[in-house]
């Protein structure tokens, strides 16, 4: 399985992801592309100390800011997260 | 280089992040980047009062190769012959650039 590949599964699906800043995205997966930008809707943000909150209907979020995210565990047992071939490039 | 890593998929592995966390998890995937997918994933906090606890990260996760510092095979033998719980340890510090 392919981190990207599981990604690209993802969409429309439930998605959490910590930036490097601590600051924690929970959404739906909109779309994705192969630096891991990824734009997501119905967001709620949480900060790193756990204290503050926002919604955002919808949010872009740079791949290199990305620390990890989270996804349900049925996605890894999806055809296109297993069996799908990244494509070779350059990271931005 | 990745291809080394590619031996220890489906294998428990730990993984030391630049922040100084310590993940272990079955590795499911990665890439040439070192992004990790992490099936199972568990969090070791070490402190050097109360001894080990463990954090439960979610069922699927990808931990960004940027963030990585190591990643470990973990000899499951030698693992769950140790007491981490009575273990007490000063926290790894973050990474300096």
């Amino acid at each position: 399985m392919f981190p990207l590949s599981l990604l690209n599964a993802a969409t429309d699906n439930q998605i959490l992801i910590e930036l490097k800043n601590g600051f924690c995205y929970n959404g739906l997966l909109v779309n994705c592309d192969k630096f891991m930008n990824v734009n997501l809707k119905d967001v709620t943000l949480t900060s790193k100390n756990g204290q503050e909150f926002w919604k955002l209907n919808s949010c872009y979020i740079r791949g290199a800011t990305i620390k990890y995210f989270q996804v349900e565990p049925e996605l890894a047992d999806r055809d296109s997260a297993i069996s799908v071939h990244p494509t070779s490039h350059t990271a931005a | 280089m990745a291809a080394e890593l590619g031996k220890l998929i489906d294998h428990r592995v730990m993984v030391l992040t630049n922040e100084g966390r310590t993940i272990v998890g079955d590795l499911a995937g990665l890439d040439q980047s070192i992004n990790l997918i992490l099936r199972d994933s568990v969090e070791r906090v070490w402190s050097s009062d109360k001894g080990m606890e463990l954090v439960p990260s979610g069922g699927l996760s990808m931990l960004r190769g940027d963030s990585v510092a190591a990643v470990c095979e973990l000899n499951a033998d030698a693992d769950a012959a140790m007491d981490w719980e009575a273990v007490k340890a000063d926290a790894i510090p973050r990474l300096k650039p």
